[in-house]
């Protein structure tokens, strides 16, 4: 898998440093004009900046896969002696690290911006709050498995839809249609399992509440003092369980089952 | 003799047409076979299934008697008949490549190979002609110790004096402890490599043999067999 990785990488890490040369670009640009424009409107520009490149990364994570699943490149990958599994992993693996990688670029001017117009600290001491680390770093690991997710039902759809369709325009286009009722039905999931499974947990967000914040009234506090609520199983187990399957079945699809 | 390949009553069915329509193939150990057709007779069918790229309705297909999957994979030597190389890799990329991902890939003598067909590893592989292109994926697919190499069309888009150089390379690496298959419809150019030719059309066999006795039994070449059978 690991060598899978490597060539992936290999392959792609040109774009990938010239679209974080571009964001940086930008981003000083942006610096530039620190003292002229309004604080509010960098902010939001750099914010601009961090979508547009998340979503061209994003392309490109569906990309890494489609690729193959529809283009000659597959010949090559799908006839070196590697398990779908290993496939599949180094196509998310590859998609995390470039993620990761754009996010951090984005994210260092973004907290530069935003530190030196808002004292963060300073507010949260003022509100008595601080943030709670371990919540902070389970959101960054959900954050990376809620990526995972979505590229997996991008992935899942294009594949069922290569096993049933062989044109390669057609192809593309009904994986998308695919994708929208995996979306729709997944939603409706989503909207029925409260309804059998109403169990909620609260993550809290912030630790030592005390201060203006806590002398407001109940109802208002409610999220800061007790955290953000969340459906067991629509918000924990479901998404496991998707993940987990999503992976085994487009694994077993493109080892056993896929026709080039 | 030992049996490499063995196909029986392998059926694949398109949405619109049947591909293959009970295909019996036996290849033998130490045998270059032919599998002669013309186009949409099936061969590519066939070859990308003992690939383990495309999956059989019905039947069975057995390779050192596993049926195509991970370990098959990594006894079959495949060279297909389009670019299947990544865009970005240089001819030295895609040796490395083969390296990494095949254990019995030998680079010496791909590099040997390489400087037989004059192909420069510093080449980007975008930049290759048909020709190049073709002796490239040759040079790779040959240079690995496999049990079974399959070739599809390697001498297909290819102009004559590269067609003798791939001819002698394919003469020149092959084991006698392998087995190969090459489909073509450029019989003439290709004939006298054959051990045994198989004759396949609408997803059948229709005439096989050992390649020598079906010239003597039948008085004829095998290019001029091809043209009476698919007149």
């Amino acid at each position: 898998m690991f060598k899978l990785i490597k060539y992936e990488i290999i392959g792609k890490y040109k774009s990938l440093l010239i679209l974080s040369i571009i964001t940086i670009i930008l981003n000083l640009a942006l610096l530039s004009r620190w003292n002229s424009w309004p604080h509010s409107v960098i902010i939001g520009l750099s914010v601009m900046i961090s979508v547009v490149v998340a979503v061209v990364v994003f392309i490109w994570c569906i990309g890494i896969f489609s690729q193959d699943v529809y283009d000659d490149k597959g010949y090559l990958t799908f006839t070196i002696p590697q398990r779908g599994y290993s496939i599949l992993g180094s196509k998310l693996i590859v998609s995390w690290i470039f993620t990761i990688i754009t996010n951090i670029v984005s994210g260092i001017f973004l907290y530069g911006f935003i530190s030196n117009t808002v004292d963060i600290s300073k507010q949260l001491d003022i509100a008595g709050l601080r943030i709670n680390v371990t919540t902070c770093i389970i959101i960054a690991l959900w954050s990376i498995f809620a990526f995972a997710k979505g590229l997996l039902q991008i992935y899942f759809a294009i594949t069922i839809t290569r096993l049933a369709v062989f044109k390669k325009r057609l192809g593309k286009f009904i994986a998308f249609v695919a994708y929208i009722i995996e979306l729709v039905i997944l939603s409706v999931i989503n909207w029925g399992l409260p309804k059998i499974f109403p169990q909620k947990c609260y993550i809290k967000m912030f630790v030592g509440v005390s201060g203006s914040i806590s002398s407001n009234g109940v109802g208002k506090i409610d999220v800061i003092t007790k955290g953000l609520p969340y459906n067991i199983a629509v918000s924990i187990v479901f998404p496991i369980i998707l993940v987990i399957t999503l992976f085994m079945a487009t694994s077993y699809m493109i080892e056993k089952k896929i026709d080039l | 003799m030992e049996t490499i390949l063995k196909a029986t009553n392998v059926t694949k069915e398109y949405s619109r047409h049947r591909g293959l329509n009970g295909l019996n193939i036996e290849i033998k150990k130490g045998r270059i076979v032919g599998l002669l057709g013309p186009n949409g007779s099936g061969k590519t069918t066939f070859i990308k299934i003992a690939a383990g790229i495309l999956r059989y309705s019905s039947g069975e297909v057995l390779i050192d008697g596993k049926e195509p999957g991970k370990y098959t994979k990594s006894i079959v030597a495949y060279l297909p008949d389009t670019n299947f190389l990544y865009k970005w890799m240089k001819i030295k990329d895609a040796m490395k490549f083969y390296n990494d991902m095949f254990d019995d890939f030998d680079n010496e003598k791909c590099t040997h190979l390489l400087e037989f067909m004059n192909l420069d590893i510093n080449d980007r592989v975008m930049s290759l002609s048909k020709g190049m292109l073709e002796k490239l994926n040759l040079s790779l697919t040959l240079s690995r110790k496999a049990k079974l190499y399959i070739l599809d069309e390697p001498l297909g888009g290819v102009d004559p004096t590269a067609r003798e150089k791939i001819i002698n390379a394919i003469i020149d690496n092959f084991k006698e402890d392998s087995s190969m298959i090459i489909t073509t419809h450029l019989v003439n150019d290709i004939e006298r490599l054959f051990d045994d030719v198989m004759f396949i059309s609408e997803g059948q066999i229709v005439l096989e043999g050992n390649a020598e006795e079906l010239r003597i039994s039948k008085g004829k070449s095998i290019d001029e067999l091809y043209r009476e059978v698919f007149q």
